[in-house]
């Protein structure tokens, strides 16, 4: 048998039970949602707050903890662990971690996916939520492989995660305190860009440690490409950023606006209506059963017939006087709880509030499947002043997977 | 040939030397004690040889090759065996064998089953709940059945009930029998290995403080008492390698680790006239206190 395979089927052997608790976790979830959205809204609490736990503590925090399980075995720090007195290469260990790595990410994905079936996913759709989770558990995944290849223990990688989580909220706190309490003014295509950038620095950082301790096992070293990157990071984060001076122009609330303009959900999505436009920076579905999306508006001019951004409804929307909600053409709707502080950003020589919309369509929608809520997600986003609404964008989505089938 | 040879070795951590310019050679075929008190430097020694830790000079060759080198086909040949290494200790006995195998061509089934009896091991047993002694039963055991050309053991005997230490004695010795290799073993008491070695080499301080046959060393070392006549000696000049040279009313002690009779018979009629000697052989623990003292203490020259 290939030997990196040999060395592969023992690590998957040793974290089995492990690997079982984690598919429970990710079964449990699905099977709690879908009770949650069989339950009207006064019964569903329990359920939905149970499947929030298990989504977003209990299956992270496995994954997160399956790194290091993974590592445990043959740490490559500096000492006699086993294997370095054994005919195993750094190269040849490191090929049949990161196999068992790559297997980890697909877990959740080979999961949910009989789920997804079931409930007439279509390939893309298939695809789409494939990717999400895939990505969700890549990204838990490298923020644990740089701490846990300079972990010569369990124990040590509990130590180094409480180290890095209270940095990281140092740097948190160091952020605000340089950055002041007012918005921030930066492009959202900057706060895109820069979130790649930030990824890509902690992946070759990642990288070069995984290969260094594998190969060299200079720990410092690593160590320091740690500390490097973290620097990195906050430095992009912080630094690069764009400032503008353009003028606000005050708006007066006019008539309702007349028509609704499409929008697709779909990141990067631009449109424009009635001389303002709306962009679509993400879309997030998760297990969770809420949506988060995430538009950068223009400020509207003072000839707009409508004159209520999505970012003001926001901020005004504790007052219950205007609000937000995505209205469905059957007439159901849902609310959206709006970022409070909505950034202001400047991009071709716009001005823009970018605003970040959570949805809750299991709430507000009982009796839907709750996963991959994206399909839910139709109608207009409207902005109700005083019991009037009044559309300003209409989403376009997936057509909603049939309700029978719940 | 020399298994193991090392050339000004030296390694250090952080301002502190583990080990200066160490330069030692280890036949092949032979059973080397490798002998030292505690932090003389034998570990780091050996996980310099075994490529766990890097030498900051000097250079150490392992079955011919440079040990930084050491790559899947030397250690095929090479066993190692330690009291601090961490065995996969979730696995079975079996499991830990199964694990193994695969990575050794000459693995041999028939070996591993009777050194499996022979060291009394539960296979269903998991490696954590197995008893020190066992533990390292088991890591011999996993280092024994494809036959290294070298065997390295840093203090395995440490810790262990004179039982169990005899029962890893015999499991050596088993494959002693059937094929021709080289024992390095490290320990800081010679009583350990005394009757398995047969070659020694003493590290103090870092540094080697002499290497040769264990018949060779016995040779040499005789522990002397000389009863004085009327004549008063001379001492102020003993010959080079007297240790613990000491003066008792009408008796002088020491040992004399340059031994030769014809020489010692010479020196006598010159200088201790009318006297009478007790030479007796040395066992090779009071060898090693005589050496390690003379080390720390001033020269002979200096005793009355």
């Amino acid at each position: 048998m290939n030997l990196t395979l040999h060395i592969a089927l023992k690590d998957i052997y040793k974290l089995r039970w492990a690997l079982l608790l984690w598919v429970v976790a990710i079964a449990g979830e699905l099977a709690l949602a879908t009770i949650e959205a069989t339950l009207d809204i006064e019964g569903h609490l329990p359920f939905y707050m149970a499947a929030w736990t298990l989504g977003n503590m209990f299956i992270p925090l496995i994954g997160y903890g399956l790194v290091m399980g993974l590592q445990d075995d043959d740490p490559v720090t500096e000492g006699d662990a086993f294997w370095m007195t054994r005919p195993i290469t750094g190269g040849r260990l490191l090929s049949a971690k990161t196999l068992v790595l790559c297997l980890l990410c697909f877990v959740p994905v080979l999961v949910c996916v009989p789920f997804w079936i079931s409930h007439d996913f279509g390939l893309a759709l298939l695809g789409r939520s494939s990717a999400e989770v895939l990505w969700k558990q890549i990204l838990i995944s490298l923020l644990a492989v740089p701490l846990a290849v300079v972990s010569s223990s369990g124990s040590r990688f509990v130590t180094n995660t409480l180290i890095g989580a209270v940095t990281l909220l140092g740097l948190a706190l160091l952020y605000r305190l340089l950055g002041g309490s007012g918005p921030s003014e930066t492009a959202a295509y900057v706060l895109v860009h820069r979130g790649w950038l930030i990824l890509a620095v902690w992946l070759v950082a990642s990288a070069a440690m995984a290969l260094n301790q594998y190969y060299r096992r200079r720990t410092r070293l690593s160590a320091t490409i740690l500390v490097a990157a973290v620097i990195a990071c906050f430095a992009i984060s912080k630094g690069w950023y764009m400032r503008g001076t353009f003028q606000t122009v005050s708006a007066t609330p006019r008539t309702s606006p007349t028509e609704l303009t499409e929008v697709t959900l779909r990141g990067g999505t631009n449109v424009a209506q009635n001389g303002r436009t709306l962009r679509v920076l993400s879309v997030i579905p998760d297990f969770s059963g809420m949506i988060v999306v995430e538009v950068s508006e223009s400020e509207p001019d003072a000839n707009s017939v409508f004159p209520w951004s999505l970012a003001e409804a926001a901020v005004a929307s504790s007052h219950q006087e205007h609000y937000l909600l995505v209205s469905q053409d059957d007439g159901r709707s849902m609310t959206a709880n709006a970022a409070r502080n909505p950034e202001v950003l400047h991009a071709g020589g716009l001005r823009y509030f970018r605003t970040t919309l959570t949805f809750n369509p299991s709430k507000d929608l009982p009796g839907q499947v709750p996963t991959n809520m994206t399909p839910w997600l139709e109608g207009a986003i409207l902005v109700k002043v005083e019991g009037r609404a009044a559309g300003l964008f209409r989403l376009k989505s997936q057509p909603p997977i049939p309700a029978s089938r719940t | 040939m020399n298994v193991i040879e090392t050339n000004n070795l030296s390694r250090r951590y952080g301002r502190a030397d583990a080990l200066h310019g160490l330069n030692l050679s280890v036949p092949a075929g032979s059973i080397f004690a490798f002998i030292g008190p505690n932090g003389a430097g034998k570990t780091t020694t050996i996980k310099v040889l075994m490529n766990l830790l890097e030498p900051s000079g000097g250079e150490a060759r392992v079955l011919g090759v440079d040990s930084r080198r050491l790559g899947p086909r030397e250690r095929e040949k090479i066993g190692y065996v330690s009291e601090n290494q961490k065995l996969p200790d979730w696995m079975t006995v079996r499991q830990l064998l199964d694990y193994c195998r695969p990575f050794y061509p000459t693995w041999d089934r028939g070996l591993e089953a009777k050194l499996l009896k022979q060291f009394e091991l539960p296979p269903d047993r998991k490696v954590r709940q197995l008893s020190r002694g066992m533990m390292m039963k088991a890591a011999l055991l996993t280092s024994l059945p494809y036959r290294p050309k070298l065997l390295v053991l840093d203090e395995p005997f440490s810790g262990l009930d004179p039982l169990v230490r005899d029962e890893f004695v015999r499991g050596m010795l088993e494959v002693s029998q059937q094929s021709e290799w080289t024992i390095f073993i490290s320990s800081h008491d010679i009583n350990e290995v005394e009757q398995l070695a047969d070659r020694v080499g003493l590290i103090d301080g870092g540094r080697m403080q002499f290497a040769e046959p264990i018949e060779d060393l016995m040779g040499r070392f005789r522990r002397i008492e000389v009863i004085l006549g009327n004549a008063e000696p001379e001492l102020l000049s003993p010959p080079e390698g007297w240790l613990e040279l000491e003066r008792m009313g009408s008796q002088v002690r020491f040992v004399d680790s340059r031994f030769s009779p014809d020489a010692f018979e010479s020196y006598r009629s010159e200088r201790f006239r009318d006297s009478e000697a007790i030479v007796s052989p040395m066992k090779l623990r009071e060898i090693f206190v005589t050496l390690a003292k003379s080390k720390r203490e001033p020269s002979p020259s200096g005793a009355s």
